[in-house]
């Protein structure tokens, strides 16, 4: 397997590699895709129904069953081999920022969730977004479709505003398969980003968050009289910084993440905050051990 | 509190200073520009932060910064605590005696300390009280009072005054006023209690006595022996005031020039005058310096030192005018120090006379036409301006002095010595009783006077008949040929012949205490011993100047030189430690210029703890 752009060479489709390993390794049990056969049990298509055993799941009893048959009858669910993965990358002007910069980072992070799904099987979807849908790949089955989502990662440039809301309004206003929708994304996000968030919950679709943020926003090192000049907006803001300022920066963006967190935790999706200072590799994991991506 | 600075130096500093905070408070360096990813967690920092806790540590650390710009103004105007404020009239008198100048065991003199005293009492009284500043030299007079400030610059210009008679200002009518009103002023006394002890009831003392050990010099004088008048001894007077019991031994000192010297180890009493006659054997004419030294501490460094001076002259190059003289030749021969010249008779050996190249004149027969610029010592008949006016034959044989004259023999008088002139230099001690003198040309004695310059030392109430005179040039005129009178057989000729010698030729000399001092030379100038020229004003026929300092100082102009020795030799201001007032005690002593100004370094440590305390602050964090 040749990479196909700069982005994707063989350092990272070695690092791809590792991650597979991991994902099996992770989950050596729940195995899904090519990797066990038809199972019941944790899909959402309905396949068959069994006797209640102890230790079965109550919450998969059919009750109505049991009223009129007055025996416990267990629903048994396909497993969900073909669950859409909608990966939503940010491509503002903020995410040019870092070393490497934030886009690429998340580039990198699509490129490794691509490759996991199609490697089993999955239904991956990538989706530029902005102020508004700035381009999609349409959902890929298959290892073969690896190269496509390549070249489709490696073509993307950042630039203008971000809004998420727009985005998913705009993206799940059409019917869509219910799947897993991932968002790569800083959050810098002024508009509502919690209402984002919801349009997604209304229709079902599961939601895992991945906020990246580079070691400079994580803890600015500015000098002691700076003029800030927003990248996406262009609009400026004189501040005195001192060491009360930068803790009450620290503050704040801990409450915005927090505010997120809250969110997800509400509604069981998954929320985390990647580095760019650190392997992309490790961000991955860190979805993998949420149990949303692999399962 | 006052302070020592101008009101108007402070306003304008503290205005300066805040000004200047101010403005670099509001001057905000010029941002650096940085492009961020997003504004927008900056935005809810700054919009929540900004006007609230940045407005006021911006406002706490311009008033730390006030604050300490203000304290450094206040420091460097030496601010003055302002305890026992006085208000209304004050008079205050300073002892300016010279015991004044005694140094004190914790540095400086008792007249560093009163004026310290007085200056805490200027600097510490409201704007509205007015001074009148005295001395005891009677050098600022007058009853106008002045300003607080104004006093402080009169105090700086007084100090201890040598050579003065000290005695409390007269400010009865200050203290008694006539109406029996109140008194008008405060009166305060500053001193020691050693010259000025006395004070009118009422006057508060402030004393700056002090025991203090102290040996000096109270009389130095160097004369010639009276059997040669060409060896020299000194008399020195030393006396000792220790504090406590030590050894008494002083160290004596004499040198002169040439390098001779002299040294002796007294062993000198507590408090009783030590005289001692040292021998100058090798001395030669010139300067003679004394100095005593004591082990440990002196406290008055001008009593330790005493000048004097030799004025005898070793070579005496006399001109021997109107020719060959055997008598003469014989008299002055007899001399030692003479170095004899004899011109050929007339009158050209007298012009163009060097007076570099001769010391004295001796002219027997007619008197030159013209004043010389050498000292003459003339014997012989005739008239001339620059003598006294001769009597003429009208005196002959009507004299008290006369004696009877054989038949045909010109009338001899006799030589009595004038009244009140017995103690003079050349006749001290001396006969001449049996003196007779024939063809003599008298000096009228009716002609002498203060403003001749000339002052009879032989003859009557009518005959002149030996005069002398000091100034312009010093001169001696006999009124009769030498050889026409016994003089020269009496006992007491030749010694008479060495003084006149040594009268006329002799440095003059003049020995004056510490002080102002006066020399008798109508134009001149005064130059000290490394021949600077020293300020001085002609009083009439005087030139006064100061003598501050122990040393030889030289009166040059009209053809002569006069030596000015100037030492302190004073009993009293050497006895400092005989005071009539209580010891001051370090507690009632404000001590000197370090207690006026003794909260700047206060005010100075204030402004450092703030600027570090606000250093400190910032860079750990604590309040930003």
């Amino acid at each position: 397997m040749s990479p196909s752009g700069t982005l994707f060479d063989a350092d990272f489709m070695e690092r791809l590699e590792y991650l597979k390993l991991m994902a099996t390794r992770m989950l050596p049990s729940r195995h899904r895709g090519e990797h066990r056969a038809r199972k019941r049990g944790s899909g959402i298509e309905l396949a068959d129904y069994r006797p209640y055993v102890d230790g079965d799941d109550t919450r998969d009893v059919d009750w109505k069953a049991f009223l009129r048959l007055d025996k416990l009858v267990l629903r048994v669910f396909d497993e969900e081999a073909d669950l859409p993965v909608y990966l939503f990358v940010d491509r503002s002007a903020s995410m040019a920022f870092g070393d490497p910069a934030k886009f690429d980072y998340a580039r990198k992070m699509a490129g490794a969730l691509s490759y996991i799904g199609l490697m089993n099987h999955d239904l991956i979807s990538i989706v530029w977004y902005g102020p508004k849908i700035e381009g999609w790949m349409a959902p890929k089955r298959g290892r073969n479709q690896i190269f496509r989502a390549f070249r489709f990662l490696d073509a993307g440039v950042t630039g203008g505003a971000t809004s998420l809301s727009a985005c998913f309004r705009a993206f799940f206003g059409s019917r869509r398969k219910r799947g897993l929708a991932v968002i790569l994304s800083d959050l810098m996000d002024d508009e509502d980003l919690l209402g984002a968030f919801d349009a997604c919950r209304y229709q079902k679709h599961d939601m895992f968050v991945v906020q990246l943020l580079t070691p400079e926003e994580l803890e600015p090192s500015l000098p002691d009289e700076a003029l800030l000049t927003d990248s996406e907006d262009g609009s400026e803001r004189r501040v005195r910084v001192t060491p009360r300022l930068l803790g009450r920066y620290q503050q704040a963006l801990a409450e915005h993440q927090a505010k997120v967190e809250d969110y997800c935790s509400r509604y069981g999706f998954g929320f985390s905050v990647a580095s760019t200072g650190e392997p992309f590799e490790d961000a991955i994991m860190a979805i993998f051990k949420t149990d949303r991506f692999i399962r | 509190m006052g302070f020592a600075a101008a009101p108007l130096l402070i306003a304008l500093g503290v205005l300066l200073t805040a000004g200047i905070i101010v403005v670099l408070y509001w001057v905000r360096p010029e941002p650096q520009p940085v492009v961020v990813p997003s504004n927008l967690i900056w935005r809810r920092v700054l919009d929540e932060r900004r006007r609230r806790e940045d407005f006021w540590r911006w406002l706490i650390s311009l008033a730390i910064a006030l604050l300490a710009g203000l304290a450094v103004i206040l420091a460097l105007a030496e601010p003055i605590p302002e305890s026992g404020a006085r208000g209304g009239r004050v008079v205050l008198v300073m002892d300016t005696s010279p015991s004044m100048a005694a140094a004190r065991s914790g540095g400086g003199t008792r007249w560093d300390q009163a004026a310290a005293q007085v200056r805490r009492i200027l600097t510490g009284s409201s704007e509205t009280s007015e001074f009148l500043l005295l001395d005891t030299a009677g050098d600022r007079g007058g009853r106008s009072f002045i300003g607080r400030r104004e006093a402080l610059e009169a105090l700086e210009e007084l100090g201890p005054v040598h050579g003065r008679e000290h005695r409390f200002p007269d400010v009865g009518d200050l203290l008694e006023p006539a109406s029996g009103k109140a008194p008008e002023a405060d009166v305060i006394f500053v001193g020691d209690g050693v010259y000025v002890a006395e004070a009118p009831a009422g006057v508060e003392r402030i004393s700056v006595f002090e025991a203090a050990p102290n040996a000096g010099i109270t009389a130095f004088d160097v004369r010639p022996l009276p059997a040669d008048p060409g060896r020299f001894e000194a008399f020195v007077e030393v006396v000792r005031h220790p504090v406590s019991e030590d050894a008494g031994v002083v160290v004596l000192q004499i040198d002169g020039a040439g390098g001779a010297s002299a040294r002796r180890t007294l062993r000198v009493g507590t408090d009783a005058p030590h005289g001692e006659t040292v021998p100058l054997t090798g001395f030669v004419a010139g300067p003679v310096r004394a100095v005593i030294a004591i082990s440990g501490e002196d406290a008055l460094p001008a009593d330790d030192v005493a000048h004097a001076y030799i004025p005898a002259r070793n070579r005496l190059r006399v001109l021997l005018a109107g020719g060959p003289n055997p008598f003469w030749e014989a008299a002055l021969r007899l001399d030692p120090r003479v170095s004899l010249s004899v011109p050929p008779p007339g009158p050209e050996a007298l012009f163009d006379l060097d007076p570099t190249s001769v010391d004295l004149v001796v002219v027997e027969g007619a008197p030159p036409g013209t004043l010389l610029p050498v000292p003459v010592l003339f014997a012989g008949s005739g008239s001339a301006g620059w003598l006294p006016p001769r009597l003429g034959n009208e005196g002959e044989g009507e004299s008290e002095s006369g004696a009877p004259a054989p038949e045909g023999e010109p009338p001899t008088v006799m030589l009595p010595v004038v009244r009140g002139q017995a103690e003079h230099p050349l006749l001290r001690d001396l006969n001449f009783d049996d003196a007779l003198a024939r063809d003599v040309d008298a000096f009228d004695a009716a002609s002498f006077g203060a403003r001749s310059g000339w002052e009879l030392l032989l003859g009557d109430s009518r005959l002149g008949l030996l005069a002398a005179r000091e100034s312009p040039v010093r001169g001696l005129a006999f009124a009769f040929p030498i050889a026409r009178s016994n003089l020269p057989l009496q006992a007491d000729f030749p010694l008479l012949l060495s003084r006149a010698l040594s009268w006329l030729t002799d440095v003059e000399v003049r020995r004056v205490g510490l002080g102002q001092a006066r020399v008798a030379m109508a134009a001149g100038a005064i130059f000290d011993s490394e021949g600077q020229e020293v300020p001085s004003r002609r009083l009439g026929s005087e030139i006064s100047f100061d003598a501050s300092e122990p040393s030889l100082y030289y009166a040059a102009g009209g053809g002569g030189e006069i030596v000015v020795a100037a030492s302190l030799l004073d009993r009293r201001a050497s006895g400092l430690n005989r005071s009539a007032w209580v010891e001051a005690t370090p507690a009632t002593l404000a001590p000197a210029r370090e207690a006026v100004s003794a909260i700047w370094p206060i005010l100075a440590l204030f402004a450092l703890l703030l600027i570090v305390a606000e250093w400190v602050a910032f860079h750990r964090h604590a309040t930003v």
